[in-house]
Formats: C-alpha cells, structure tokens, sequence
C-alpha cells in the first residue's frame, strides 16, 4: 500500500496542476519525454483541455488530466492507446485476444503483456498503474482488476470502452463508425492525446470513405462460434456496423443485441450468400468450416457447398481501431467470391 | 381394482397416441416456415414411399435438423423419465431425479474439458465430445458409490449423500477448467451445453438414446415388482424375497448407464426426470408396471414440446430448453405439491 | 401344520464383526405364538432377521419346517416366512389392494395365475380383517389401519410363519390390542418381537427372554416372565399377579431397580 502513495501524489499532483491552469499547462507537455509527436503551436493550443466529467457506463470519469502509468485490458483498448501514440504511457497489457496490431505510435510488440487471462487486482495494482483501459466492462470486477469505485479511490483512473458498456442505455444503439469516432475522440480527452485522437479518427473517416462497399447486395452470416448452436453477429453490434459498411446485409440484423444465439434451421431458412468467419486461436475459421461442411444440414448451405467464406480476425471483430481495416479487408475478400444461383 | 388397471392401460395408450401426434406436429413447427405437405414430402422420400421435388436445403432442415431433434427429444425425455422413477423408488426420496449420483456434475466436467482443450477438428469433437460426457458420468457414479459404501453401506441415504458431496465436487472442478482455460467467447458454448439443448440433435444422438432406452427399458419393466417392493422398507422387500443390495446396485447402474448417454446427447436438461414421474403417478397410481411405461411417454411428449417451444418462441434465436422445462415443470410441481396436500388433508 | 415350524440351534449372529446373538436355541411349535421380550440391543431384531434369512448364521443353524435355512433359495424362503415391518412408509402412491398384492410377490411367475392371486389378496384382507379397507387409497389410511393391511400384505404371501418386529410401538392402545388380536387368532405360527411385557403375557402362547444376545429363558408366559427374570434383565421391580378371569399372568410396575441392577447390556449398541 505505501509503494502507491508516491504515485498517488504524483496523480493528485497531475490533477491539481490541469485543475489549478486550465488552459495555460499542455498536459501533453508535463509528461516530459512522451511519444506524442511535437506538436504545432495551433494544435498545442487546441490541445489543451479544460477539465471535465464525463459519464463513462454510469462512473464519471475526468478529462484532461493526462495519465503516465496506463494499464490495458483487451486488445481493443491495447491497440486504441498504441494508435493514439501513447505507447510509451502503457505499462501492461492483459487478456488479449491475438497479437496486437502495431499502431500508429511504434511497435506495438514492446508492451509488456502481464498476463494472459483476466489479471486479479493484485497483478494490476503492482504496476503502480494511474490509469485503466478496459475493452471489456467485465474487466473491471471484484474478481478482475477490480471494482471502479474501489480504483479510484486509490486514485487510479477507469476508463470502459463506451461500445462495451453492459447497460442497455450505455450501449451504442446501434453501433455506427460515427459514434466509433466519437469514442476515439472520447479516449483522447481522457488520455490526454486530443490532438492524435482527432488525426486518427480524420484519418479512419478518410479511409472508410474511400472504401467502395460491395454493390452486389448479398446476404450475409457473422459466424463467430458455437457448433450446435452457433453465436452470431446481431443488428446493433459492431458486426453489424462492419458488414453494413463493406455492403453486406446481416440475416441476423433485425435482432436487437450486439451478438446473439441462433438456430441453423434459422440460418438454411435465410441461406446467406456469404458466411463471415471470425478467426480466433482458441476457434479458427477453419474449425468453424469443419463444423459446417460436418453438420449434413449446414453442408447444404450454398455458401459452404461453394466455400463463400470471409475470413475476419477475432481482435477486429469488436468496435475499435481495426474496425475500418476490416471493412476493406471483407471488401477486397468479397471481390474474390462469385455467386451464382 | 381391475376398473383402476384398464384406466392406466388406457392413459398409455392415450399416451402413445399423443406421442405420436406430436413428433408429427413438432416436425412440422419450426422457424423454417416450412409447409406441412413439404415436411411430409421430404419424409415419405426418405422413407422410400414418394419422390419429393425440393431443394437440398429443404430437405436438410427436415432430414438433418427438424426429425433428428424431435426424435433425440422423444428418446431423451423418455430417457431421463424413466431414470426419475427408478431414482425415487430406490431411494424412498420423492425430491430424487436422475442426477442424484452426481451423473450431471459429471459428465459436465468431462464435455467441458473436451470444449476447453481444444481439440481442433471439430469432427474430432463431436465424437469426443458425447463420449467425454458418458465418461465423466460413469466417474462420478463410481466414485457415489465408493463414498456411500464407505459410509457405511449403498442405501437410500447414504447413497444421496455421496451423490450430494460428489455433485458439488465436479461442479467446482468444472468452473475450475473453465476459469483456467476459457478465452475470448469460448464460455458461450460451455455454457449452452451446461444448460442442456437439443440443438445438436442429430441421427446418431438418435441412435444413441435410443440404444440406451432400449437397453434399459426392459430391465426396468420386468424389475418393475422389485421397484414396488421398495417403498416398503428394505428388510421387509428382502423379506419377499429378492436380494435388495443386488437390485439396487445393479439398477443405480443401468440408470446411470441410461442418463449418462442421455446427458452426452443433450446435456443436462433438468427437471425432466423429478417432475414426470410425480405428474404421471397422479395418473396412474405407484404400481410401477405401469408407471413406468406411461412416464416414459409422458417424458417423451413433454420434452418434445418443451424443446419445440425452445427453438421457435424467440425466432431467430434459441433458448436453452433447460430453461423451459424449468419455467413449465416448476409451476407444475407446485401444483402436485398442492393437491397432494390436499388430499391427505382430506 | 403341525410339528415344529421353527427350529434354531445354536445361533450366533455376527454385525459389524460384533457378536450380536451367541448361542440362542429354542423351537416353536406349529400353530403357536412366541413371543421376543428383551431390553433394547438385546437381539430380537436380529433373531427376527435371521429366521426371515436376511441375516446369515455365523454359526448354528436355522430350520424352517424341517428344512435348513442355508440351503434354500431367496424365494423359497420369501413362500415360507413373512415379515411385517415396524414402520409402513408414509407414502406409498397405492391402494390397499396394491399394497396387499406385494405380498404375492414370491407367488409370482410360475407358481400363481393371476386369478389366484386376486385370490390370495381378498382372502389376506378378511383374514386381517381389513376388507372393510378394500379399494382406499393407503395414504388416507389410520395407523392402525395401515398396520392391518401390513398384516394383510403378509397374509397374502400364504406363509406359514408370520414374523412381526414390534409392530404395534406408534399405535394407539386399541388399535395395539387389534393388531394382537388378529395376529394371535390367525392360526400360523407367529415370532413377535415385543416391548410391552403385559402383551406378550396376554397373547403369546410362550415367551423367549432375550439379553445381551442371548437367551436367557423360554416358556410359558407365567414361568418365564417372572419378577426375578424381569428383574434381572430389565432393573425394573414388578410383580406378577393372576387375572380373576382366567389366571394368566398380569404383570404389575412396582418401581426401577436402581444401581446393579440396572441391565443396560454392555454390548447394547445404544448405550
């Protein structure tokens, strides 16, 4: 417990220096030796923040202030903070889903990954962490890293995903790239990197808009697991978001939850066009072919009599950084898929 | 007395007249939207009597999903029916079910550690899978029944005990390889297969139940005496003369046998097993000649429409039929609860 | 029948690796009732168990009719010998024609038809005087009632020796005496297992005393159940008196014998 009191001092001390001279401190500045490119006098002006409180899945959570020590849970939050350049500020990653993507600000493979599971409070409080970055809202439980109001009275700052939040109202309703960059520009705030989170999500919104959906109108399947009873891609998630952005129409759509259970009668009922495989190492896409070819009713699908598959990465399967990524990759993969009747 | 045989007799024919009325129907019900007349097609195809003209898709959906499943349910429920009867007979004890020697705990441990390890090849899983299960279902029999015979002998109480200690530890084992060694989403599908489905029905799951009740099924029947015998204590049923140890050994056995294969088809559906038996005798009193028959029935009608209404009443999506038997069965067994109160009131 | 209906020579019963009866002989002519007396642990159970073939003979031999217990079948001895528990289930989803039925059991298959053993029932239930109770359902029935129909179950079994281990403890005093009654007037041989001395001294044609797995005496009920043996074996003071009626023994409570002669046996299990 005393190793934490300096860097509670150090946070305190953070926080009255942004409270104390909004707008006369860059915070970007204070933290000497960040990764964060110099920045012009107009952005350094524009960069800095007044304080304030935002409400991140019901906890308030405070802007401006510009965390040294991050710890990050999930590769969503990982490879968003590398994007935003603050590798440098990441202390440890955990419970990642698959190598992280190098971002924006270097290689992404020099963070420490602390643990490969959901790290225990301990775990995550010895790295003396002033800040947390949680893809999950789940990460942040008794039996996880720890509860968000026990946290911040140890003065370590939590921060949840906003797409992840578990609450119906939280929840991005639907998911869309327009509130995704809005959360990027949101984690920018809280992070203190408001000008890299701004050129990332230009950047993003650049990118998609260059993207040529399919035109061909085809149905589609987001297959993300489950043999009997296959676990799917639904209407307000982010699958949803990706496969509207790359032109496909989601079978699944009109359920309202991110992703759900359903039926194979369900699915031969719609026989989609095209079946979307998420690709994990605990569940490749090619277990899940095997499961399809095996299964005598799902063997009848055209999509897998004709290997109409899309193939999609398990880390970029859920809203963040890879999401625009992943519509040109389902583009370009479906350029290479025929349909006949 | 003979008023009250012919009556029972009746209540299973009725019974297998509504069986049979029903796997027509349930074959027929489904998110599909499939027309009777095309269900029927694809059927008479199949069992050489008329060509049909469908796709191969519709064909599958009645062939390799729909008939499958409504059968697996018809077998398993008779299954698990048939298992609560003998339980609660053996053990004297109304509240016993087919799991009492912790078959569940069991065979979850064995299917999730197969889940979990990751096998690769899902062909390789679903072979693995079903036989895990029916392992792990015979090793926490084994072990019930060392527990109980080192406490003191294999006896009503004792023997739910046992059950008892080894049911809790295989759960604890469970959640144990669960939380070592599920990443990303993989907890989905362990815990569908917890909550029981029918999901992945499929003509081998059939044969499978069916094996197991055709094995079982007649011990049970022709044992039927020895299981009214039981209700009146042990010394005075081995007083009428049949050793009663034997018999109860070697029934806990088949059952176990029974519900291990029923488990590794479908997972552990519940409240099948504790409920039918006591919502059948109502019906047709405790004499277990004809109990036994009409529970199993009874069983088979009742998962059919459990299961029929799991897959379509959230259409497109899929609830656990667990879940189901549980909201029907309870409601009903506070009922016969009720009743029975009341006519002992009376 | 007449001879001897049961014979036990030189019994010893082992549980648990305890000797639990050592020693005991005694006969019981056909037709009569003997009745078991003895303080709790004292064996009659076992005696009881052992006649019926449920527990085996670590040495000694039990004969039923002439023929060795060991050397007959489960069935055999199940058509021979019926037992009547102490405590009837309280619920059994039957009726009292069901429940009198399971005596037919070891009848069942080759040796009975079907008509003969709707035979066997009614006959079982006038005999116990219970078929007034005919058709009800058994979880309706009184204490004493069920206890009639326990006889009847056993009845039904057509057996030549009738073995009740204290069946009348959780009844009420009429229906006790119904039971005994009935019992006694049914015109088999009988081995009754008993608590209340005076019972045992109005219905049983004799009386062994049993004590810490032994025999301690046997015969008529006035000889054997004198104030010295009740005394001896039981601590407690009594004395027995001749009803005006007939003479037969009465056995009156004068007071606990405190100290010595207080028999809690030493091998009692409850002690």
């Amino acid at each position: 417990m005393s190793r934490l009191r300096p860097s509670l001092a150090a946070a305190s001390a953070l926080f009255l220096a942004a409270c104390a001279a909004p707008g006369d401190a860059d915070p970007a500045d204070a933290v000497g030796g960040s990764a964060v490119p110099s920045a012009s006098p107009e952005v350094a002006a524009t960069a800095a923040v007044a304080p304030a409180t935002i409400d991140n899945c019901g906890t308030p959570v405070v802007t401006g202030t510009s965390p040294e020590r991050i710890v990050a849970i999930k590769s969503s939050a990982a490879e968003l903070l590398l994007a935003l350049g603050l590798e440098d500020r990441v202390v440890g990653a955990a419970f990642l889903d698959g190598p992280l993507e190098t971002g924006a600000g270097g290689d992404g493979g020099a963070v420490s990954v602390i643990s490969d599971g959901l790290p225990g409070q301990e775990a995550v409080l010895a790295l003396e962490p002033d800040a947390i970055f949680a893809g999950w809202e789940s990460n942040l439980s008794v039996d996880g890293a720890g509860e968000r109001s026990r946290l911040e009275e140890l003065g370590v700052l939590t921060y949840v995903a906003p797409s992840a939040c578990k609450e119906a109202d939280y929840q991005p309703h639907p998911m869309t790239f327009a509130v995704l960059m809005d959360h990027i520009r949101e984690a920018g705030d809280v992070f203190g990197a408001v000008a890299p989170a701004d050129a990332l999500a230009a950047d993003l919104e650049a990118r998609l808009a260059s993207i040529a959906p399919d035109e061909r109108g085809l149905t589609a399947l987001w297959y993300s697991s489950g043999s009997d009873t296959p676990y799917v891609g639904a209407g307000i998630g982010a699958p949803q978001m990706i496969m509207g952005a790359a032109g496909l129409s989601n079978i699944v759509g009109d359920v309202e939850d991110t992703w759900t259970s359903v039926s194979w009668e369900a699915v031969a009922a719609e026989d989609p066009d095209v079946i979307v495989l998420v690709d994990a190492a605990w569940n490749t896409a090619e277990n899940k072919i095997e499961v399809l070819q095996d299964n005598p009713a799902t063997a009848q699908l055209s999509a897998v009599r004709q290997g109409r598959y899309v193939v999609v990465p398990f880390a970029a399967s859920e809203a963040g950084v890879r999401s625009v990524s992943a519509v040109a990759d389902i583009v370009d993969q479906l350029a290479g898929i025929t349909v006949q009747d | 007395m003979a008023a009250t045989a012919r009556s029972a007799w009746g209540l299973s024919a009725v019974l297998a007249l509504a069986l049979i009325a029903s796997l027509a129907a349930a074959a027929s019900i489904g998110v599909a939207g499939l027309s009777l007349g095309t269900v029927w097609q694809v059927v008479a195809d199949h069992l050489g009597l008329a060509a049909a003209d469908v796709s191969a898709l519709t064909d599958a959906i009645v062939w390799e999903i729909r008939v499958p499943r409504v059968l697996t349910a018809a077998a398993v429920g008779a299954g698990l029916a048939i298992a609560g009867v003998v339980m609660q007979a053996l053990t004297r004890n109304p509240l016993a079910d087919p799991y009492l020697l912790g078959l569940s705990s069991g065979a979850s441990l064995g299917a999730v550690g197969v889940l979990l390890l990751g096998l690769g090849s899902a062909v390789a899983l679903s072979v693995a899978l079903p036989a895990a299960a029916f392992a792990g279902a015979l090793l926490a029999l084994a072990a019930s029944l060392a527990i109980a015979r080192a406490a003191g002998a294999i006896g009503p109480a004792t023997v739910v005990l046992a059950g008892l200690a080894v049911s809790q530890f295989f759960a604890a084992l469970t959640s144990l390889v669960i939380f070592l060694t599920a990443q990303g989403d993989s907890y989905r599908q362990v815990l569908a297969w917890l909550l029981g489905s029918l999901a992945g029905s499929t003509w081998t799951t059939v044969v499978v139940a069916a094996a197991a009740l055709a094995v079982v099924l007649p011990l049970v029947v022709a044992w039927a005496s020895r299981l009214d015998a039981f209700a009146l204590g042990d010394t005075a049923a081995q007083a009428l003369g049949f050793s009663v140890r034997a018999t109860r050994l070697a029934l806990f056995v088949a059952v176990s046998l029974l519900t291990g294969a029923m488990v590794s088809a479908s997972g552990a559906i519940g409240f099948v097993g504790l409920i039918l038996p006591h919502l059948v005798r109502g019906l047709t009193g405790g004499i277990h000649r004809r109990l036994v028959p009409a529970a199993a029935l009874g069983g088979a009608v009742f998962l059919v429409w459990a299961d029929t209404l799991a897959r379509t009443i959230v259409d497109p999506r899929e609830l656990p039929v667990g879940v189901v038997t549980a909201v029907i069965g309870v409601p009903a067994f506070v009922i016969v609860l009720v009743r029975a109160r009341r006519r002992r009131a009376s | 029948m007449t001879g001897v209906a049961v014979r036990v020579d030189a019994l010893s019963v082992e549980r648990s690796g305890r000797r639990v009866l050592d020693g005991v002989s005694l006969e019981v002519p056909a037709g009569t009732v003997l009745g078991l007396v003895g303080p709790n642990g004292a064996g009659k159970s076992t005696l009881l168990a052992a006649i019926a073939g449920i527990l085996p003979a670590a040495t000694g031999t039990v004969r039923l009719g002439g023929s060795d217990l060991a050397a007959l079948g489960r069935r055999d001895i199940a058509r021979m010998v019926a037992w009547m528990e102490q405590h009837s289930a309280n619920d059994i989803a039957m009726t009292v024609d069901e429940v009198v039925g399971l005596g037919t059991f070891p009848h069942r298959g080759r040796a009975w038809s079907r008509a003969q053993q709707a035979d066997a029932v009614a006959g079982a239930l006038s005999a116990a005087g219970a078929a007034h109770l005919a058709g009800r359902s058994w979880g309706r029935l009184s204490g004493g009632e069920r206890q009639r129909v326990g006889i009847a179950r056993a009845l039904a079994q057509r057996p030549r020796v009738l073995l009740l281990d204290e069946p009348t403890n959780h009844l009420d005093v009429s229906a006790q005496l119904a039971t005994l009654e009935c019992v006694a007037g049914l015109g088999i041989t009988v081995v009754a297992a008993l608590h209340d001395l005076n019972h045992a001294a109005r219905y049983c044609d004799a009386v062994a005393v049993l004590d810490g797995g032994g025999l301690h005496r046997i015969g008529p009920p006035r000889e054997a159940l004198s104030s010295a043996t009740i005394a001896r074996v039981f601590g407690v003071a009594t004395s027995v008196l001749s009803h005006p009626d007939d003479g037969r023994a009465v056995i009156a409570l004068d007071g606990h014998l405190g100290g010595a002669g207080y028999s809690s046996s030493p091998r009692d299990p409850r002690s």
